[in-house]
């Protein structure tokens, strides 16, 4: 279970406060929050001037500059907007691998980044998915939902075959605003992790995968005459794990989280990759800013 | 192809047992411990690369089943023992005979024998002979023959067990027919050997000083004097100074050292000194003897014991007389007349004169009338005929040892009908007269059927051999038996056997009679409750000539070539199915066939 006590101290959490989540494009929000947007509106922050025209709230009119320049001249704002922020969690069966498993860590990280989300009032979803979309948990905003987040990713659990592409299909069908999408995943998707995350891109969202990796995915204790089961497909391999070939699957493995990075290098997508063992306050206070995810 | 140890169906059928057999167990192979992962995604992209890299590869996977395959059907075709004339030829078979006389123990120049050389030669020739020929061997003594037999592990043990003896060397009688004869041998002994034999002959000249002769006489004209006969033989080539010693029990009687020149012979005649008794040794010493076991000959005197004679007679100065002379004799001379059966004496000399109850002490009774207990001599009428000499005679019965029956001349003996069985024998006879009579029953009795006045025994050189020896079988203390080295049989039942020093021997009994083998010069004794036996054994003469080739043959016989392997096809069958369990080991370990 997933909750506040077990996740952060409260030392944590203040870091955590201090933190944003970032996204490369400025994206419409719904709700009046600490991002700017594109539209100018009744921000804080000063941006322009314009010319008075009919209409226009002459509260708004720069009568200093009128005293100067003898001209109705108009201050603009900023409109600061909430910022959609929507968490895919990979729920399949193999996240239920490693120590910890890699959908605890996943739930772990993905409070975190829920809590930054929602102590800046972006608007939070929360999506598990498998080999179809599961329950959302639909947009929250501000840290009071916060409990909600917790109560919802301690229910989550691992189950079913990974599919992203069927997954975001459905996500993409629903026509959410624009926002950034975050896939905490393994990628281990045997229909390729490369559907899934066109889908979101050719939706406009600002991807960022975060690719968990457990050590007994990246460097297998095998020894002997072994019949390797698939945990989601049930699918039954007979190996004679030798050294050798244990290395060969380090590089094969090595060779597949490569392929992920390259793709995301390639059509700019964030992405971090981390191991459950490490912990999880590192990957949020320093690989995450290293990656320029967070500030 | 042929097999020797099943038909071509059961060949067939076991091939077919083996291969489904091994295919069972190759898909019934232990399953494999389970483990949960992830994803099987990148194990399968990773065995895909793998086993799809090359033909090679992808037949690898089979490799492990080939290899069992082929190892169950290697070790099944072996069972059947195949024989593949192409490989193999065509068997062949030979009787090869070792000659196992005494002379194949001469030392050689390698310090070797003469007999490790051809022991070694036929190791050779069965070794180049290929896998299916067959051999038959045999040994010239008697003792060892083997079947036709390819099995080398009986070649060897027959060849184990041979070894030389101072039996006389005969060819064996062992069914030769068309097939190739091979003597090994040195070329000594005189054998009849078939047309078609071949010799490889192991001589190699040697240096041999033997004793030839070894007797100990009563000196003539001195009955408790005694002389020793000794003849040494040089069969060298070359003259040889020998060191003779004389042992009296021990003592040293007699040494010299004289000079024989080659192949010569020296005899010496030794009076010994005193009344020796026990064993007498003589022994030749000299450089470079090749043959130890014709070093050495032995004689047995026995110690003397007073022995008490009654002599019932009507008058017989001949008889009184040498019975008088004899110095261990206490003789008594009584009446028939005055016979009681109840005098003080150890055996009874009856002439002419037998009492109607058995004396309890053993007699020797020369023309007994018939009397019931001489074997139911009484049932027939006793008949008188005319003879004219011994025509047979049993020369190993104690009473008959060295007592020669050639040209005896009988001119008058009782013809007496008696029930012979297992105790009561004929030891001489004429025709179907019984001359001489025992019976071994206690008490004994040796009846003569025949008068010292009606034949010319009393003068035979022999006569009183005769005596000496009657006296002594009746006290139970035979002469000692001289017999040659090998197999001795003694008359005496169930007899153990002990050499003169007390060490035991291992011995056969036979009906009546004990076997034992004497295998170097000495004196053994037989015994069977009170009754003993002693025999002197002694090389025989004429056996240590090492130098008396009458055979030649070549140094060396190769068995024909033309096969390409050498022994039978089963154990290259098994060698390869080895050789394949090893690969299989080898490519298990290296995780090429898994």
């Amino acid at each position: 279970m997933v909750t506040e006590d077990t996740l952060f101290d409260g030392a944590f959490l203040k870091k955590l406060e201090y933190l944003h989540i970032v996204s490369k494009r400025a994206f419409a929000g719904q709700f009046r929050a600490e991002r700017r947007a594109r539209t100018r509106g009744s921000g804080l922050e000063f941006a322009d001037h314009r010319a008075y025209a009919p209409g226009d709230d002459f509260r708004r009119v720069d009568w200093r500059a009128y005293q100067r320049l003898e001209k109705l001249l108009l201050r603009l704002f900023e409109e600061e907007q909430d910022l959609p922020i929507y968490l895919f969690i990979d729920a399949s069966r193999s996240m239920a691998d490693g120590r910890p498993t890699k959908l605890a860590y996943a739930c772990q990280v993905a409070a975190a980044l829920c809590y930054i989300g929602l102590a800046h009032l972006d608007r939070v979803t929360l999506a598990p998915y498998t080999d179809h979309l599961g329950r959302e948990l639909a947009s929250q905003r501000g840290k009071g939902q916060i409990f909600k987040v917790f109560r919802f990713l301690g229910q989550l659990a691992a189950g079913g075959t990974t599919n992203a592409k069927e997954a975001f299909e459905k996500f993409c069908r629903s026509k959410r605003p624009r926002g950034i999408a975050v896939v905490i995943s393994d990628f281990l998707d045997p229909h390729g992790f490369e559907a899934g995350l066109n889908l979101l891109r050719f939706s406009h969202h600002d991807i960022f995968a975060l690719h968990i990796v457990s050590r007994t995915d990246a460097e297998p204790a095998l020894r002997g005459e072994l019949q390797l089961v698939d945990t989601e497909t049930g699918s039954m391999h007979n190996i004679t794990a030798t050294p050798s070939l244990l290395s060969a699957y380090q590089k094969v493995y090595a060779e597949f989280c490569n392929e992920i990075e390259r793709f995301c290098a390639r059509y700019q997508l964030g992405y971090v990759r981390t191991q459950t063992e490490m912990p999880f306050e590192d990957v949020i206070l320093q690989v995450f800013r290293q990656n320029r995810f967070l500030t | 192809m042929t097999f020797l140890a099943l038909t071509p169906l059961q060949v067939a059928l076991l091939c077919g047992l083996t291969t489904a057999v091994v295919l069972t167990l190759f898909f019934l192979k232990l399953r494999h411990p389970r483990i949960v992962v992830g994803s099987l995604l990148l194990w399968e992209r990773l065995l895909q690369d793998k086993q799809h890299r090359s033909l090679l590869e992808r037949l690898r996977r089979l490799l492990s089943l080939l290899l069992a395959l082929t190892i169950a059907l290697l070790i099944a075709l072996a069972l059947a023992r195949p024989e593949a004339v192409a490989i193999t030829g065509e068997p062949r078979e030979a009787v090869i005979v070792l000659d196992t006389s005494i002379t194949m123990a001469a030392r050689t120049a390698d310090s070797q024998s003469r007999w490790d050389h051809a022991r070694a030669a036929v190791a050779r020739l069965i070794d180049d002979a290929g896998g299916a020929d067959r051999f038959l061997v045999a040994d010239t003594s008697g003792r060892v023959a083997t079947a036709m037999t390819a099995d080398r592990a009986r070649l060897d043990a027959a060849l184990d067990r041979m070894m030389p003896s101072a039996t006389r060397p005969v060819f064996p009688q062992v069914d030769v027919g068309g097939r190739e004869v091979i003597v090994v041998s040195d070329g000594i002994a005189t054998l009849d050997l078939p047309r078609n034999a071949r010799v490889l002959s192991v001589f190699e000249l040697a240096d041999n000083v033997a004793v030839a002769d070894f007797k100990v006489v009563v000196r003539a004209g001195e009955p408790s004097g005694y002389d020793v006969r000794l003849s040494v033989v040089n069969h060298s080539p070359e003259a040889k100074n020998v060191y003779l010693l004389l042992e009296d029990d021990g003592d040293v009687d007699f040494a010299e050292t004289v000079t024989v020149g080659a192949r010569d012979t020296v005899a010496r005649t030794i009076a010994l000194s005193g009344r020796p008794t026990g064993v007498i040794r003589a022994r030749v010493t000299t450089d470079g003897d090749a043959l130890a076991i014709d070093d050495e000959a032995v004689d047995y005197l026995r110690p003397p014991r007073d022995v008490g004679v009654a002599l019932v007679t009507t008058g017989n100065n001949f008889l009184e007389t040498l019975l008088a002379l004899d110095e261990r004799v206490d003789l008594h001379v009584v009446h028939p007349d005055f016979y009681t059966g109840d005098e003080s004496v150890e055996l009874y000399v009856f002439d002419e004169f037998a009492p109607l109850v058995q004396p309890a002490q053993p007699a020797l009774l020369f023309r007994p009338p018939g009397r019931s207990w001489l074997a139911g001599s009484d049932t027939v009428s006793p008949l008188r005929v005319s003879m004219t000499g011994v025509t047979s005679w049993d020369e190993t019965h104690p009473i008959l040892e060295f007592v020669s029956m050639v040209d005896l001349q009988i001119t008058d003996a009782r013809h007496l009908e008696f029930l012979t069985n297992a105790t009561t024998r004929v030891v001489a006879s004429a025709g179907q007269t019984p001359l001489i009579v025992t019976s071994s029953d206690v008490p004994k009795w040796v009846a003569v059927n025949f008068t010292l006045d009606d034949s010319d025994f009393s003068v035979r050189p022999s006569f009183p051999m005769f005596m000496q020896n009657v006296l002594a079988w009746f006290a139970g203390e035979a002469l000692p038996l001289r017999r040659s080295l090998g197999t001795v049989d003694v008359l005496l039942a169930d007899a153990t056997v002990t050499t003169f020093d007390g060490v035991d021997l291992p011995a056969r009994p036979r009906v009546g009679s004990t076997l034992f083998e004497a295998s170097a010069p000495g004196l053994y004794v037989a015994s069977a409750g009170a009754a003993r036996a002693y025999v002197v054994a002694n090389l025989p003469t004429g056996l240590s000539d090492v130098n008396g080739v009458t055979l030649t043959g070549r140094e060396n016989l190769e068995w024909p070539t033309g096969r390409w392997l050498s022994s039978e096809l089963w154990m290259y069958l098994l060698g390869l199915a080895l050789a394949l369990v090893a690969l299989e080991w080898w490519t298990y370990h290296r995780r090429i066939t898994v």
